[in-house]
């Protein structure tokens, strides 16, 4: 593109800021400021149009740059955020959240709205109307749980995640009018909160790094391994990868198209400018450094706002919109069409020429059976066959596998497999060494979670000594239960779910056949239906009971796979709501082990933070008798400074046996909050969001029994 | 006599001594008689017993710590930076707003944090632990009453009886805060986190052990299961030591909701608008206070003082007397009583309370203190050696002290030993740098003089700041009294004048002294001097005719005086009288030169 943006304001905030903890804020009610968590653990904030004297009191503002304020969190700062909370009020507040507490902070003020512990950790927060929509809400994910509090730090919403939240945004996602919470998480899914209830999830192929709500009830978002991309609700409008990974997302229309666009902010300082629709590029720029946040915000007070983007190393930018005089996108429009023409007709001319090729060798086929090889030419009723099935040889082969073969003799000369999340990278290449190429081949699989998976298959078909091969391609989709090979009988366990569906057994076929690899489709008779499976995976075994009734019994002792079981079939039957009775003793066992050592751990972290605190105490009257003595003894001082240094070692281990309680903590809340999270993927609708609420009453009571009761029966 | 009864007569008495000693008779015939170890604690408890709350420091930043948010807070919303005043109160001389009573917290020292660490007194909250760590010692005779290490906090933790008057004793005998934790949380426990009294403690011994934000916690916990004025001041402290004052304005507002004309919260209330330099909501609630309790020193001094910086050296006369009719004998309230009546031109009076106050001042600091302020009787009465006199023996008491050095140099400059008076403008700088005066009279030194003579120089203006009192009740915890500083500009030409106009407070006005106006100027200048309020009022009035040409309007007489008056009608809220005789100018005037004040 030839359109020239260029910045209309650069500065210099002369401090490191760490990537995606960047925001802005209006603290006084008017004027913007940016601000951003330095890499020295401290808030830093920028208010270029700040009125006051330099010179009152004792303050004083940074010597090299009068403009930026600091504040201090002594904590690592892991979100950041501004926005309206208190009602009433129209300053906005500053929410910065750090591993264990989140800080919401009246800047203006100088007071805190509330500062308050979260026992999971802090690491994402957003702010906005939620259900009814009237008063604002603070979202703040941890590691494994969603809170929401209101501006008195009230919890009034929880949910389990499952994983660590990497990012959270509330939008508008199904055109109701009222937002919604859309949560990624490190276990690869982005997943919208309707209220207390899932109203949709989509699976990624890595963590998804950040989103971004764009107008029109879309969003924008980053996966880690350098993806962005765009849904309009389900959909996927369109999604491009790169090499690097896109730290920072804001709509903006830079180019005055009177809609805006997706602005990109890339780790390796690149910024790229995008249409909402389609992905292409429209503008690109770049930093010296990476970029750390693009906001938006009206930062030279003329009344309109500008996109300005960070970079990690302090330098500022600030974009407006600029509307290109040099190219009318009329003509730009006639030229790319053109462009792509002719394009497209080389294309097709080249396809043509080979086809005549192709006929003409045909022609000669019956009497120079020879010359194909040497031609690099393969008979025209050449046809690529493909099966899949799961490996049930049980000594070694635990994959799903893949057969492809050639229906005459040429060969297989390489396989590639395109396919996402199942390999490291997207493609699977097999070529077999030059003595074994047949033409058959078969290429096992290892699929590591129950998703639905496309590959793209693409063979490459010939002769053994010919240069030139044939591609052929071709595309399949797993079920999502590949993973699972039919057995004939199976131990009974005693774990299980279980739960009543009113629909025909013929429909519980369709949704068997559809969802899982079976050697022939299952077929209904007679008034039940019991299937033993085993998974590839971890040779565990899963039973599946049907009964006429409705009555439904899955057994395993997988209570993940329950779930995603469960979940794949109300979908199919379109179950608005299920009931179900749970028995997993295994995981009731990890969960009464898990909530006993939460409490012990808890108990152990506060006294933990009193020795710290003590120690501190401790070295801060060392230090000042060892400055006495600098004076008044000098002998007696080094006796000082060797026993700070002994304090000093005493409490880096003490800091370090809290760190591995943290940790340890963490760990457990997790495994707590997981275990939740799957018992409420065992129910759907209003009855997991219900038993979602019991468990959180449940937890805070510290009541284990009830809490087991809930996961057996939805209710306390 | 039953030993137990005689015991707890003697505890009821206030013999505490007497009262542990019948308690160890007892424990030794019966050395597990809860009753009288439980007795025996408290009275050691009581002895040793200070009140935390009113001893606390204000807390403005120990090294190795920083738990305020805002390291440059807006002005107005930290102790640190109060809002710019509007009045005519000095600081002190550390920067901070003068207050009628010395509290902790009213003085800090100068320089920075570690500044003061490294002087003899650190102020800091580890020394007040060893402190409270140190009283207990004092009382062990045959080995301490209770080994603290082989206590069984768990067992006593739970028994309700005990558990309390054994966390008092770990707390404030021992100065054991970690055991006398230990003990709280696991009381706590035992209730099931439902009595308050124990959340109140843990958070005590959480500001010991410097964890604000948890001590927050369980403050906030405990006022939501129960309203108690000690929760909620706590609390107010916990939010200084955080630097968020409007917090903790909010939070006592909130308590005076529950306790409506509580003593302690307004006396707070006050403390904290006092420390933002609001002292208009801070006298408010200090009338509040006397309202409720008329024998509230600390209310009436503080309203003296505010009448006395108000001009009205009369009303705080009355107030000052009021104190002193409550029985009150000590330096600094002679002293303030002294500055009154010179102000309110008693001055019959005037010298035999400083007499008096000179007398009962025993600590040099006070004494020079005084000093200083009859140096400034003697210049009212235009007495130049008499008044160099006085700073010399004001020196001699401390020699640490800047604005006598200042005035000392201004008075020498005056008698034509300039060299003399630079040395201690230099001296006077060195000693205080918040201290502007000394600063600027040097640079005023350091230009060179453009054809002027000696008497070109010309004179600097007084501006007589008195400061406040402290009554003897809160005296014996060290630091100045505030008294007067005498504050002096020498500037000649019109030359370099743009950058010394008064910034809205006329306290701190320099005065330009044009040559046109130095004669007229010299004779009120004078008059000022012989130490009347309305010679105060003159003199702000000759600052507003020097000025006026800055302010753009014709160097009159009359339109001086009308930007003087509205002065005196913005700043003086107490004032009504004056207002009312200057009233009858024109409207538009007014508007005029409110305008050029705007402008500055």
């Amino acid at each position: 593109m030839d359109k020239q943006i260029r910045p209309v304001f650069t500065l210099e905030l002369n401090h490191k800021i760490v990537p995606g903890l960047v925001t802005i804020g209006k603290y006084d009610g008017t004027h913007p400021c940016l601000t951003a968590a330095t890499t020295a653990d401290k808030v830093l904030i920028h208010s270029p149009h700040r009125k006051n004297p330099n010179t009152v009191g004792r303050v004083v503002w940074s010597e090299s740059n009068r403009e930026i304020a600091t504040l201090n969190i002594n904590q690592t700062i892991t979100a950041l955020t501004a926005g309206v909370l208190v009602p009433e009020d129209d300053k906005d507040v500053l929410i910065v959240g750090s591993e264990t507490h989140i800080l919401v902070y009246h800047v203006h003020d100088n007071k805190d709205v509330f500062y308050k512990e979260c026992h999971d950790g802090v690491k994402a927060i957003t702010l906005g109307g939620f259900r009814d929509g009237k008063m604002p809400i603070v979202m703040v994910g941890g590691n494994s749980s969603v809170h929401g509090f209101d501006h008195q730090g009230n919890e009034v919403f929880w949910t389990a995640v499952g994983d660590v939240v990497t990012s959270l945004i509330l939008m508008d996602f199904d055109k109701d009018g009222s937002n919604e919470l859309v949560v990624s998480s490190e276990d690869f899914k982005i997943r919208v909160f309707k209220g207390d209830q899932i109203i949709n999830e989509q699976v990624e192929t890595e963590v998804v790094t950040g989103l971004a709500p764009l107008p029109e009830n879309r969003f924008a978002y980053s996966v880690s391994n350098g993806t962005v991309g765009v849904y309009d609700q389900d959909v996927r409008l369109w999604r491009v990868k790169s090499k690097h990974f896109a730290i920072s997302m804001q709509s903006y229309d830079l180019l005055g198209q009177g809609s805006t666009q997706l602005i990109t902010g890339w780790s390796n300082g690149k910024i790229d400018c995008r249409s909402i629709k389609t992905g292409e590029v429209l503008f690109k720029d770049t930093m010296n450094s990476g970029v750390a946040g693009v906001v938006e915000g009206d930062y030279r007070s003329v009344g309109k706002t500008d996109a300005i983007c960070a970079s990690s190393e302090g330098e500022v930018r600030g974009y407006t919109t600029t509307k290109s005089l040099s190219t009318p996108p009329g003509a730009g429009l006639e030229q790319d069409t053109v462009r792509e023409l002719l394009a497209r007709k080389q294309a097709l001319s080249l396809e043509l020429k080979h086809y005549e090729n192709n006929t003409k060798y045909n022609e000669n086929a019956y009497n120079q059976m020879d010359s194909y090889e040497s031609n690099g030419v393969i008979p025209a009723n050449t046809r690529l066959q493909i099966g899949i099935a799961t490996s049930d040889d049980k000594s070694k082969h635990n994959h799903v596998e893949v057969y492809v073969s050639t229906n005459n003799t040429t060969i297989i000369k390489a396989v590639l497999i395109f396919a996402e999340g199942i390999f490291k990278g997207e493609t699977h290449v097999v070529h077999p060494p030059q003595n074994k190429l047949s033409s058959d081949i078969l290429i096992p699989l290892y699929i590591p979670r129950d998703t639905p998976v496309d590959i793209h298959i693409k063979a490459l078909v010939g002769y053994p000594n010919s240069v030139q091969f044939h591609v052929f391609e071709i595309t399949r989709q797993l079920p999502r239960f590949s993973m699972y090979a039919l057995l004939t009988a199976s131990p009974p366990y005693d774990s299980f779910v279980e739960f009543k569906i009113n629909d025909r057994l013929q429909r519980i076929c369709m949704w068997l056949n559809q969802n899982f690899l079976f050697p022939n489709d299952i077929e209904a008779d007679g008034t039940s239906l019991k299937l033993h499976l085993k998974c590839l995976r971890d040779a565990s075994v899963l039973t599946l009971s049907f009964d006429a009734s409705g009555k439904t019994l899955f057994f395993t002792e997988n209570m993940a796979l329950a779930a995603d079981l469960v979940q794949s079939l109300a979908t199919f039957l379109k179950i608005e709501s299920l009931e179900s009775k749970v028995s997993f003793p295994k995981q009731e066992d990890t969960l009464k082990i898990c909530m006993e050592k939460l409490g012990e751990i808890q108990d152990a972290r506060l006294r933990l933070g009193t020795d710290v605190a003590d120690r501190i105490g401790l070295i801060r009257g060392l230090v000042i008798r060892a400055e006495d003595c600098r004076i008044n003894d000098i002998d007696e001082m080094a006796k000082y400074y060797v026993e700070l240094d002994r304090v000093n070692k005493e409490l880096i281990s003490s800091y370090n046996i809290r760190l591995q309680n943290y940790n340890e903590g963490l760990e457990t809340m997790k495994n707590i909050n997981s275990i939740i999270q799957r018992a409420s993927r065992l129910r759907v609708g209003p009855n997991s969001s219900t038993m979602i609420n019991h468990c959180r009453a449940a937890i805070k009571n510290n009541n284990i029994e009830g809490l087991l009761k809930i996961i057996r029966t939805g209710e306390l | 006599m039953d030993p137990l009864y005689l015991a707890l007569s003697l505890f009821r008495r206030r013999k505490f001594d007497k009262c542990a000693e019948v308690c160890s008779e007892i424990l030794e015939s019966q050395p597990l008689d809860q009753a009288a170890w439980c007795l025996k604690m408290r009275a050691l408890t009581q002895r040793v017993y200070v009140d935390d709350i009113e001893s606390e420091d204000l807390y403005e930043g120990d090294f190795l710590d920083d738990n305020a948010v805002a390291t440059a807070p807006r002005p107005g919303t930290s102790i640190k930076t109060a809002a710019p005043t509007t009045s005519v109160r000095p600081n002190t001389s550390t920067g901070r707003p003068i207050s009628g009573v010395a509290r902790p917290g009213t003085q800090l020292r100068p320089g920075s944090a570690l500044d003061r660490l490294k002087t003899a007194r650190p102020a800091s909250q580890s020394a007040r632990a060893i402190r409270l760590g140190t009283a207990a010692m004092y009382s062990q005779k045959e080995g301490p009453f209770i080994q603290v290490s082989r206590l069984n906090i768990a067992k006593y933790a739970k028994n309700s009886g005990l558990s309390k008057p054994l966390f008092e004793y770990l707390f404030y005998h021992e100065g054991d805060v970690r055991n006398a934790m230990e003990l709280a949380v696991q009381a706590t426990q035992f209730c099931r986190f439902e009595d308050w009294w124990w959340k109140v403690q843990l958070g005590k011994c959480y500001i010991a052990l410097n964890l604000i934000r948890d001590a927050e916690q369980q403050m906030r916990s405990a006022l939501k299961q129960h309203h108690h004025v000690e929760s909620f001041i706590r609390l107010t402290r916990i939010y200084l030591r955080l630097d968020q004052p409007l917090s903790a304005v909010e939070i006592c507002k909130a308590g005076l909701e529950i306790f409506p004309n509580d003593v302690s919260i307004m006396t707070e209330l006050a403390r904290l608008y006092e420390n933002l330099n609001e002292t208009a909501p801070s006298v408010k609630f200090y009338r509040s206070v006397v309202i409720e309790d008329a024998m509230n020193t600390e209310a009436i001094a503080c309203i003296g003082m505010y009448h006395f910086y108000n001009n009205q050296p009369e009303m705080a006369l009355r107030y000052y007397r009021r104190v002193l009719a409550m029985g009150a004998h000590s330096a600094e309230l002679y002293n303030n009583l002294g500055l009154c009546c010179l102000y309110s031109q008693q001055l019959d009076l005037t010298t035999s309370l400083f007499q008096r106050a000179l007398d009962l001042a025993i600590d040099p600091l006070i004494k020079a203190e005084v000093w200083y302020n009859l140096s400034h009787l003697a210049l009212s009465a235009g007495d130049l050696e008499l008044a160099v006199q006085c700073l010399n023996l004001c020196l001699s008491s401390d020699s640490t002290h800047a604005s006598a050095f200042n005035n000392l140099a201004v008075l020498h400059h005056k008698m034509g030993r300039i060299n003399l008076a630079k040395a201690y403008f230099t001296s006077a700088a060195a000693l205080d740098p918040n201290l502007y005066e000394p600063k600027t009279n040097l640079e005023f030194l350091q230009i060179p003089r453009r054809g002027g003579t000696a008497s070109a120089l010309g004179r600097g203006t007084t501006k007589l700041a008195a400061r406040s009192v402290r009554p003897a009740a809160l005296a014996a915890r060290g630091g100045a009294p505030r008294t007067g500083r005498f504050r002096a500009q020498n500037r000649t030409g019109r030359a370099h004048s743009s950058d010394v106009l008064p910034r809205s407070v006329p306290d701190r006005s320099r005065v330009e002294i044009g040559n046109l106006v130095e004669e007229h100027l010299c004779r009120l200048i004078e008059t000022a001097l012989s130490g009347s309020a309305k010679a105060r009022v003159w003199c702000l009035w000759v600052l507003c005719v020097v000025n006026s040409p800055e302010l753009g309007i014709a160097p009159e007489w009359g339109c001086g005086g009308t930007v003087f008056r509205i002065f005196l009608s913005a700043h003086g809220e107490d004032s009504f009288t004056e207002r009312a005789l200057i009233c009858p100018n024109s409207k538009e005037l007014c508007q005029r030169s409110e305008h050029c004040f705007n402008l500055h």
